[in-house]
Protein backbone atom coordinates (compact mmCIF):
# COMPACT_ATOMS: atom_id res chain seq x y z
CA UNK A 1 0.00 0.00 0.00
CA UNK A 2 1.43 3.26 -1.19
CA UNK A 3 -0.12 6.24 1.19
CA UNK A 4 -0.34 9.32 -0.28
CA UNK A 5 -3.15 11.24 1.22
CA UNK A 6 -0.83 12.71 4.23
CA UNK A 7 -2.70 15.96 4.08
CA UNK A 8 -6.19 14.53 4.72
CA UNK A 9 -4.11 12.98 7.68
CA UNK A 10 -0.68 11.73 7.89
CA UNK A 11 -0.16 8.02 8.03
CA UNK A 12 1.26 5.88 9.31
CA UNK A 13 2.18 7.43 12.89
CA UNK A 14 5.27 7.41 14.60
CA UNK A 15 6.08 4.11 16.95
CA UNK A 16 6.40 6.64 20.23
CA UNK A 17 2.81 8.23 19.56
CA UNK A 18 1.15 4.52 19.45
CA UNK A 19 2.93 3.55 22.20
CA UNK A 20 2.48 6.44 24.19
CA UNK A 21 -1.29 6.21 23.75
CA UNK A 22 -1.05 2.89 24.90
CA UNK A 23 0.98 3.51 28.05
CA UNK A 24 -1.85 6.30 28.36
CA UNK A 25 -4.90 3.89 27.98
CA UNK A 26 -3.37 1.83 30.30
CA UNK A 27 -1.67 3.70 33.32
CA UNK A 28 -2.87 6.84 33.47
CA UNK A 29 -6.23 7.75 31.97
CA UNK A 30 -8.26 9.94 34.40
CA UNK A 31 -9.99 12.81 34.00
CA UNK A 32 -8.12 15.81 34.03
CA UNK A 33 -8.53 18.71 35.95
CA UNK A 34 -11.70 17.26 38.08
CA UNK A 35 -9.99 15.10 40.86
CA UNK A 36 -6.86 15.27 43.01
CA UNK A 37 -6.47 11.39 42.60
CA UNK A 38 -3.06 10.71 41.34
CA UNK A 39 -4.46 9.40 37.54
CA UNK A 40 -6.74 12.66 37.17
CA UNK A 41 -2.96 14.86 38.05
CA UNK A 42 -1.05 12.33 36.45
CA UNK A 43 -3.69 12.80 32.84
CA UNK A 44 -3.44 16.87 33.72
CA UNK A 45 0.38 16.82 33.81
CA UNK A 46 0.49 14.85 30.54
CA UNK A 47 -1.75 17.56 29.04
CA UNK A 48 0.38 20.15 30.18
CA UNK A 49 3.36 19.12 29.20
CA UNK A 50 1.77 19.15 25.66
CA UNK A 51 0.85 22.44 26.17
CA UNK A 52 4.26 23.15 27.24
CA UNK A 53 5.39 21.97 23.75
CA UNK A 54 2.76 23.50 21.77
CA UNK A 55 3.68 26.92 23.33
CA UNK A 56 7.64 26.49 22.85
CA UNK A 57 7.03 25.81 19.04
CA UNK A 58 5.12 28.49 18.26
CA UNK A 59 6.41 31.22 20.53
CA UNK A 60 3.63 31.81 23.25
CA UNK A 61 5.56 32.33 26.81
CA UNK A 62 2.05 31.17 28.62
CA UNK A 63 1.18 27.23 28.15
CA UNK A 64 -2.15 27.74 29.64
CA UNK A 65 -2.99 29.88 26.13
CA UNK A 66 -3.12 26.62 24.47
CA UNK A 67 -6.27 25.51 23.46
CA UNK A 68 -7.18 21.88 23.09
CA UNK A 69 -9.78 20.65 20.66
CA UNK A 70 -10.74 18.45 18.23
CA UNK A 71 -10.09 19.15 14.89
CA UNK A 72 -8.67 22.29 13.03
CA UNK A 73 -11.73 23.50 12.54
CA UNK A 74 -13.30 23.40 16.11
CA UNK A 75 -10.39 25.47 16.48
CA UNK A 76 -11.01 28.20 14.26
CA UNK A 77 -14.78 27.92 15.10
CA UNK A 78 -13.77 29.32 18.24
CA UNK A 79 -11.25 31.89 17.58
CA UNK A 80 -13.45 33.70 14.92
CA UNK A 81 -16.45 33.55 17.57
CA UNK A 82 -13.62 34.49 19.99
CA UNK A 83 -13.15 37.54 17.81
CA UNK A 84 -16.36 38.35 16.53
CA UNK A 85 -18.17 41.68 16.39
CA UNK A 86 -21.94 42.59 15.23
CA UNK A 87 -21.88 44.76 11.95
CA UNK A 88 -17.90 44.04 12.10
CA UNK A 89 -15.95 43.04 8.35
CA UNK A 90 -13.98 39.89 8.23
CA UNK A 91 -11.25 39.64 4.99
CA UNK A 92 -10.37 36.10 4.20
CA UNK A 93 -8.36 34.62 0.95
CA UNK A 94 -9.88 32.81 -1.85
CA UNK A 95 -8.18 29.64 -1.45
CA UNK A 96 -9.80 29.06 2.12
CA UNK A 97 -10.34 26.04 3.12
CA UNK A 98 -14.82 25.46 4.35
CA UNK A 99 -13.51 25.92 7.75
CA UNK A 100 -13.10 28.99 7.64
CA UNK A 101 -15.44 30.24 4.32
CA UNK A 102 -18.35 28.44 5.78
CA UNK A 103 -17.43 29.94 9.51
CA UNK A 104 -17.17 33.12 8.46
CA UNK A 105 -20.24 33.34 6.16
CA UNK A 106 -22.25 31.68 8.90
CA UNK A 107 -21.50 34.99 11.04
CA UNK A 108 -23.65 37.02 8.34
CA UNK A 109 -26.87 36.21 10.66
CA UNK A 110 -25.68 38.56 13.38
CA UNK A 111 -24.55 40.84 10.30
CA UNK A 112 -21.21 40.27 9.93
CA UNK A 113 -20.08 41.06 6.58
CA UNK A 114 -16.95 39.63 4.92
CA UNK A 115 -14.66 39.96 1.52
CA UNK A 116 -12.60 37.59 -0.41
CA UNK A 117 -8.94 38.82 -1.28
CA UNK A 118 -6.80 37.28 -3.77
CA UNK A 119 -3.64 35.56 -3.48
CA UNK A 120 -1.17 35.78 -5.97
CA UNK A 121 1.17 32.57 -5.71
CA UNK A 122 3.60 34.45 -7.35
CA UNK A 123 3.59 37.90 -6.11
CA UNK A 124 3.65 38.77 -2.41
CA UNK A 125 2.81 42.25 -3.38
CA UNK A 126 -0.34 41.55 -5.13
CA UNK A 127 -1.64 39.19 -2.35
CA UNK A 128 -1.10 42.59 -0.18
CA UNK A 129 -2.28 45.01 -2.55
CA UNK A 130 -5.05 42.74 -3.20
CA UNK A 131 -5.76 42.52 0.35
CA UNK A 132 -5.33 46.14 1.67
CA UNK A 133 -7.86 47.82 -1.27
CA UNK A 134 -10.60 45.32 0.69
CA UNK A 135 -9.76 46.85 4.29
CA UNK A 136 -12.19 48.88 5.50
CA UNK A 137 -13.13 51.25 8.64
CA UNK A 138 -15.11 48.10 10.33
CA UNK A 139 -12.53 45.22 9.24
CA UNK A 140 -11.77 43.18 12.43
CA UNK A 141 -10.45 40.35 11.33
CA UNK A 142 -8.28 38.75 8.65
CA UNK A 143 -8.56 34.98 8.91
CA UNK A 144 -6.26 32.86 6.31
CA UNK A 145 -4.54 29.56 5.86
CA UNK A 146 -0.88 29.48 5.72
CA UNK A 147 -0.73 27.11 3.12
CA UNK A 148 -3.23 25.94 0.77
CA UNK A 149 -4.86 22.71 1.42
CA UNK A 150 -5.27 21.46 -2.27
CA UNK A 151 -1.44 22.55 -4.09
CA UNK A 152 1.13 24.73 -2.44
CA UNK A 153 0.06 28.17 -2.30
CA UNK A 154 1.85 29.41 0.75
CA UNK A 155 0.62 33.00 1.87
CA UNK A 156 3.04 35.48 3.46
CA UNK A 157 1.62 35.48 6.93
CA UNK A 158 4.36 37.57 8.33
CA UNK A 159 3.46 40.71 5.87
CA UNK A 160 -0.45 40.18 6.54
CA UNK A 161 0.59 40.27 10.45
CA UNK A 162 1.97 43.33 9.55
CA UNK A 163 -0.81 44.69 8.43
CA UNK A 164 -3.00 43.41 10.97
CA UNK A 165 -0.60 45.14 13.36
CA UNK A 166 -1.16 48.39 11.59
CA UNK A 167 -4.45 48.38 11.33
CA UNK A 168 -5.42 46.75 14.62
CA UNK A 169 -6.87 43.95 13.25
CA UNK A 170 -7.11 40.79 14.50
CA UNK A 171 -5.10 38.26 13.14
CA UNK A 172 -6.28 34.26 12.93
CA UNK A 173 -3.96 31.61 11.03
CA UNK A 174 -5.22 28.54 9.68
CA UNK A 175 -2.46 26.23 10.26
CA UNK A 176 -3.78 23.12 9.02
CA UNK A 177 -1.24 22.26 6.26
CA UNK A 178 2.20 24.07 7.50
CA UNK A 179 2.29 23.28 11.27
CA UNK A 180 5.25 20.86 11.57
CA UNK A 181 6.97 21.67 8.08
CA UNK A 182 7.04 25.51 8.86
CA UNK A 183 8.42 27.04 11.74
CA UNK A 184 5.53 30.02 12.79
CA UNK A 185 6.31 32.51 15.57
CA UNK A 186 2.60 33.97 16.73
CA UNK A 187 4.67 36.94 18.11
CA UNK A 188 6.58 37.90 15.47
CA UNK A 189 3.42 37.36 12.77
CA UNK A 190 1.47 39.28 14.64
CA UNK A 191 -1.09 36.58 14.94
CA UNK A 192 -3.68 36.97 17.31
CA UNK A 193 -4.93 32.99 17.37
CA UNK A 194 -3.28 29.89 15.51
CA UNK A 195 -5.06 27.16 14.61
CA UNK A 196 -3.80 23.58 13.74
CA UNK A 197 -4.21 19.67 13.73
CA UNK A 198 -2.71 17.31 15.63
CA UNK A 199 -2.82 14.51 13.54
CA UNK A 200 -0.92 16.28 10.24
CA UNK A 201 1.86 17.33 10.18
CA UNK A 202 2.94 16.78 14.01
CA UNK A 203 1.97 13.65 13.49
CA UNK A 204 -0.25 13.00 16.56
CA UNK A 205 -3.68 10.93 16.57
CA UNK A 206 -6.93 12.04 14.95
CA UNK A 207 -9.10 13.80 17.18
CA UNK A 208 -6.46 16.34 18.27
CA UNK A 209 -6.32 19.85 17.33
CA UNK A 210 -5.49 23.20 19.04
CA UNK A 211 -6.04 27.01 19.18
CA UNK A 212 -2.73 28.96 20.69
CA UNK A 213 -4.06 32.58 21.83
CA UNK A 214 -0.85 34.88 21.58
CA UNK A 215 0.29 36.14 24.75
CA UNK A 216 -1.84 39.32 24.19
CA UNK A 217 -4.49 37.25 26.23
CA UNK A 218 -3.02 36.84 29.42
CA UNK A 219 -4.94 38.38 31.89
CA UNK A 220 -8.72 38.27 32.66
CA UNK A 221 -9.15 41.66 31.23
CA UNK A 222 -8.50 40.16 28.22
CA UNK A 223 -9.68 37.25 28.08
CA UNK A 224 -13.32 37.81 29.37
CA UNK A 225 -13.57 39.87 26.01
CA UNK A 226 -13.19 36.97 23.96
CA UNK A 227 -16.47 35.28 23.25
CA UNK A 228 -17.17 31.88 24.73
CA UNK A 229 -17.98 29.24 22.12
CA UNK A 230 -18.30 26.21 23.90
CA UNK A 231 -20.57 25.91 26.84
CA UNK A 232 -20.02 23.45 30.10
CA UNK A 233 -18.19 21.69 32.91
CA UNK A 234 -14.46 22.20 32.91
CA UNK A 235 -13.95 21.57 36.71
CA UNK A 236 -13.33 24.91 37.50
CA UNK A 237 -15.35 27.47 39.25
CA UNK A 238 -18.23 25.60 39.55
CA UNK A 239 -20.65 26.92 41.34
CA UNK A 240 -21.12 29.79 38.77
CA UNK A 241 -23.66 29.59 35.67
CA UNK A 242 -20.27 31.06 32.93
CA UNK A 243 -17.42 29.98 31.38
CA UNK A 244 -14.49 30.88 33.14
CA UNK A 245 -12.16 34.00 32.39
CA UNK A 246 -9.02 32.46 32.41
CA UNK A 247 -7.28 30.22 29.47
CA UNK A 248 -7.36 27.41 28.42
CA UNK A 249 -10.77 26.92 30.12
CA UNK A 250 -13.18 29.37 28.45
CA UNK A 251 -12.69 27.22 25.57
CA UNK A 252 -12.36 23.76 27.32
CA UNK A 253 -15.67 22.15 28.22
CA UNK A 254 -16.34 18.79 28.60
CA UNK A 255 -13.13 15.66 29.09
CA UNK A 256 -10.39 16.28 27.13
CA UNK A 257 -8.54 14.09 24.16
CA UNK A 258 -6.33 12.70 27.48
CA UNK A 259 -5.24 9.58 25.09
CA UNK A 260 -4.68 11.98 21.94
CA UNK A 261 -3.16 14.52 23.81
CA UNK A 262 -0.22 12.10 24.92
CA UNK A 263 -0.12 10.59 21.00
CA UNK A 264 0.57 14.23 20.13
CA UNK A 265 2.85 14.90 23.11
CA UNK A 266 5.00 12.52 21.07
CA UNK A 267 4.30 13.18 17.98
CA UNK A 268 5.44 16.82 18.75
CA UNK A 269 8.79 15.76 19.93
CA UNK A 270 9.22 13.63 16.75
CA UNK A 271 8.99 16.64 14.38
CA UNK A 272 11.35 18.08 17.05
CA UNK A 273 13.77 15.72 16.63
CA UNK A 274 13.79 15.51 12.58
CA UNK A 275 13.24 19.40 12.47
CA UNK A 276 10.48 21.08 10.29
CA UNK A 277 13.36 22.23 8.15
CA UNK A 278 14.15 18.56 7.39
CA UNK A 279 10.84 17.19 7.16
CA UNK A 280 9.54 19.66 4.51
CA UNK A 281 12.86 19.08 2.72
CA UNK A 282 11.49 15.57 2.34
CA UNK A 283 8.39 15.98 1.37
CA UNK A 284 9.22 18.76 -1.29
CA UNK A 285 12.13 16.37 -2.75
CA UNK A 286 9.48 13.60 -3.49
CA UNK A 287 6.76 16.52 -4.72
CA UNK A 288 9.48 18.03 -7.18
CA UNK A 289 9.66 14.54 -8.53
CA UNK A 290 6.29 13.63 -8.82
CA UNK A 291 5.65 17.00 -10.93
CA UNK A 292 8.26 15.90 -13.10
CA UNK A 293 6.85 12.31 -13.62
CA UNK A 294 3.23 13.52 -14.06
CA UNK A 295 4.16 16.40 -16.36
CA UNK A 296 5.78 13.85 -18.55
CA UNK A 297 2.52 11.85 -18.82
CA UNK A 298 0.56 12.89 -22.21
CA UNK A 299 -2.88 14.54 -21.37
CA UNK A 300 -2.38 15.06 -17.93
CA UNK A 301 -2.21 18.75 -16.30
CA UNK A 302 -0.58 19.55 -13.07
CA UNK A 303 -1.41 22.94 -11.34
CA UNK A 304 0.71 24.90 -9.21
CA UNK A 305 3.79 22.94 -10.32
CA UNK A 306 5.55 25.65 -10.66
CA UNK A 307 5.70 26.47 -6.95
CA UNK A 308 8.98 24.88 -5.73
CA UNK A 309 8.55 24.15 -2.16
CA UNK A 310 5.03 21.96 -1.41
CA UNK A 311 4.03 18.45 -0.38
CA UNK A 312 0.39 18.60 -2.27
CA UNK A 313 0.52 17.81 -6.17
CA UNK A 314 -3.09 18.47 -7.54
CA UNK A 315 -3.33 17.42 -11.23
CA UNK A 316 -6.18 15.51 -13.74
CA UNK A 317 -6.07 13.32 -16.68
CA UNK A 318 -7.66 14.33 -19.45
CA UNK A 319 -11.28 12.83 -20.08
CA UNK A 320 -11.14 11.40 -16.36
CA UNK A 321 -13.33 12.57 -13.75
CA UNK A 322 -11.03 13.16 -10.36
CA UNK A 323 -12.83 10.32 -8.35
CA UNK A 324 -12.42 7.82 -11.54
CA UNK A 325 -8.92 8.42 -11.39
CA UNK A 326 -8.57 8.17 -7.42
CA UNK A 327 -10.69 5.21 -7.48
CA UNK A 328 -8.41 3.17 -10.41
CA UNK A 329 -5.32 4.11 -8.28
CA UNK A 330 -6.76 2.57 -5.09
CA UNK A 331 -7.36 -0.21 -7.27
CA UNK A 332 -3.42 -0.43 -7.30
CA UNK A 333 -3.41 0.20 -3.25
CA UNK A 334 -2.38 3.87 -3.63
CA UNK A 335 -4.21 6.01 -1.69
CA UNK A 336 -5.45 9.88 -2.97
CA UNK A 337 -7.82 12.27 -2.39
CA UNK A 338 -9.99 13.80 -5.35
CA UNK A 339 -12.58 16.06 -5.60
CA UNK A 340 -13.07 19.88 -4.59
CA UNK A 341 -10.93 18.81 -0.90
CA UNK A 342 -13.08 20.90 0.77
CA UNK A 343 -11.91 23.99 -0.37
CA UNK A 344 -14.41 24.97 -3.11
CA UNK A 345 -12.93 28.89 -3.58
CA UNK A 346 -9.35 27.61 -4.39
CA UNK A 347 -10.96 25.15 -7.16
CA UNK A 348 -12.62 28.02 -8.52
CA UNK A 349 -9.43 29.97 -8.60
CA UNK A 350 -7.43 26.95 -10.27
CA UNK A 351 -10.30 26.24 -12.35
CA UNK A 352 -10.89 23.20 -11.26
CA UNK A 353 -14.47 23.22 -9.77
CA UNK A 354 -15.29 19.52 -11.29
CA UNK A 355 -12.39 18.69 -9.09
CA UNK A 356 -8.86 17.45 -9.10
CA UNK A 357 -6.66 14.75 -7.78
CA UNK A 358 -4.65 15.21 -4.97
CA UNK A 359 -1.46 13.38 -3.99
CA UNK A 360 0.23 14.67 -0.84
CA UNK A 361 3.54 13.20 1.18
CA UNK A 362 4.81 12.86 4.47
CA UNK A 363 8.60 12.25 5.98
CA UNK A 364 7.70 8.56 5.93
CA UNK A 365 6.93 8.26 1.76
CA UNK A 366 9.96 7.52 -0.26
CA UNK A 367 10.96 8.07 -4.27
CA UNK A 368 10.02 3.62 -4.41
CA UNK A 369 6.70 4.83 -3.55
CA UNK A 370 6.82 7.24 -6.21
CA UNK A 371 7.33 5.19 -8.80
CA UNK A 372 4.65 2.74 -7.62
CA UNK A 373 2.39 5.38 -7.72
CA UNK A 374 3.83 6.63 -11.56
CA UNK A 375 3.70 3.31 -12.64
CA UNK A 376 -0.04 2.59 -11.90
CA UNK A 377 -0.59 6.30 -12.92
CA UNK A 378 0.81 5.80 -16.22
CA UNK A 379 -1.48 2.70 -16.74
CA UNK A 380 -4.47 4.57 -16.35
CA UNK A 381 -3.23 7.78 -18.58
CA UNK A 382 -2.36 4.94 -21.64
CA UNK A 383 -5.30 2.83 -21.39
CA UNK A 384 -8.22 5.40 -21.23
CA UNK B 1 5.23 22.82 60.33
CA UNK B 2 1.88 24.23 59.37
CA UNK B 3 0.19 23.82 55.92
CA UNK B 4 -1.55 27.36 54.15
CA UNK B 5 -3.26 27.01 50.72
CA UNK B 6 -3.18 28.95 48.07
CA UNK B 7 -6.57 28.10 45.74
CA UNK B 8 -6.30 28.33 42.40
CA UNK B 9 -9.10 27.25 40.25
CA UNK B 10 -7.68 25.58 37.52
CA UNK B 11 -5.57 22.19 37.35
CA UNK B 12 -3.22 24.09 34.64
CA UNK B 13 -2.47 26.95 36.18
CA UNK B 14 -2.37 24.82 39.25
CA UNK B 15 0.63 22.91 37.52
CA UNK B 16 2.35 25.97 36.14
CA UNK B 17 2.63 27.29 39.60
CA UNK B 18 3.80 24.49 41.05
CA UNK B 19 6.35 24.17 38.48
CA UNK B 20 7.23 27.89 38.52
CA UNK B 21 7.44 28.13 42.40
CA UNK B 22 9.38 24.80 41.89
CA UNK B 23 11.98 26.04 40.19
CA UNK B 24 12.69 29.54 42.35
CA UNK B 25 12.94 26.51 45.25
CA UNK B 26 9.72 26.51 47.01
CA UNK B 27 8.10 23.45 47.87
CA UNK B 28 4.04 22.96 47.27
CA UNK B 29 1.82 20.19 46.23
CA UNK B 30 -1.68 20.50 44.25
CA UNK B 31 -4.41 19.62 46.14
CA UNK B 32 -8.26 19.21 44.95
CA UNK B 33 -10.84 21.52 47.56
CA UNK B 34 -13.72 21.04 48.77
CA UNK B 35 -16.65 23.12 46.63
CA UNK B 36 -17.03 24.90 49.55
CA UNK B 37 -13.65 25.86 50.29
CA UNK B 38 -13.86 28.96 47.58
CA UNK B 39 -16.91 31.06 46.50
CA UNK B 40 -16.66 30.05 43.52
CA UNK B 41 -17.24 26.36 43.69
CA UNK B 42 -14.31 23.88 42.33
CA UNK B 43 -10.68 24.09 42.44
CA UNK B 44 -7.15 23.19 42.97
CA UNK B 45 -5.03 24.62 45.76
CA UNK B 46 -0.92 24.83 46.29
CA UNK B 47 -0.61 23.45 49.54
CA UNK B 48 2.52 24.54 51.23
CA UNK B 49 4.46 25.74 54.56
CA UNK B 50 2.40 28.76 55.64
CA UNK B 51 5.87 30.28 56.43
CA UNK B 52 6.98 30.47 52.47
CA UNK B 53 2.80 31.80 51.61
CA UNK B 54 4.22 35.28 51.21
CA UNK B 55 7.22 34.22 48.75
CA UNK B 56 4.78 32.29 46.82
CA UNK B 57 1.86 34.67 46.56
CA UNK B 58 4.85 37.20 45.51
CA UNK B 59 6.33 34.94 43.18
CA UNK B 60 2.72 34.27 41.59
CA UNK B 61 1.85 37.80 40.99
CA UNK B 62 5.43 38.49 39.12
CA UNK B 63 4.41 35.86 36.77
CA UNK B 64 0.65 36.44 36.47
CA UNK B 65 -0.42 33.15 37.46
CA UNK B 66 -4.25 33.60 38.70
CA UNK B 67 -5.07 32.50 41.82
CA UNK B 68 -8.32 33.37 44.05
CA UNK B 69 -7.79 32.84 47.64
CA UNK B 70 -5.26 31.90 50.64
CA UNK B 71 -6.80 29.46 53.08
CA UNK B 72 -5.14 29.13 56.14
Amino acid sequence: MVYFDNAATTFPKPPTVINEMINCMTQYCGNPGRSGHILSLRAAEKIYDCRELLSTMFGVSNPTNVVFTPNTTYALNIAINAFSKRKSHILISDVEHNSVYRTVSGLSKFGIDYDIFTVDPHNTENTLLSLKSKIRSNTSMIVCTHVSNVCGITLPIMEIGKICNKYGIKFIVDGAQSVGTHKINIKNCNIDALCAPGHKGLYGPQGTGFVIFSDKYSNEKSISRLNPFIYGGNGVNSAEKTMPTILPERYEGGTLNTVGIAGLCEGIKFVKSQTEDELFKHSCSIYNRAVEMVSFLPDTKVYCGDIIKSSCLLFNVDGLSSDYVADLLNNDGICVRSGLHCSPLAHKKLKTTDGAVRASFSCFNNLSELESFYKSLKNIVYNR
Amino acid sequence: MKKCIIAISSVNHAIRAEKYLSSNNLKVRIVKLQPNTTKKGCAYGLELNCKDINSAVSFLDNAAIPYSEIVR
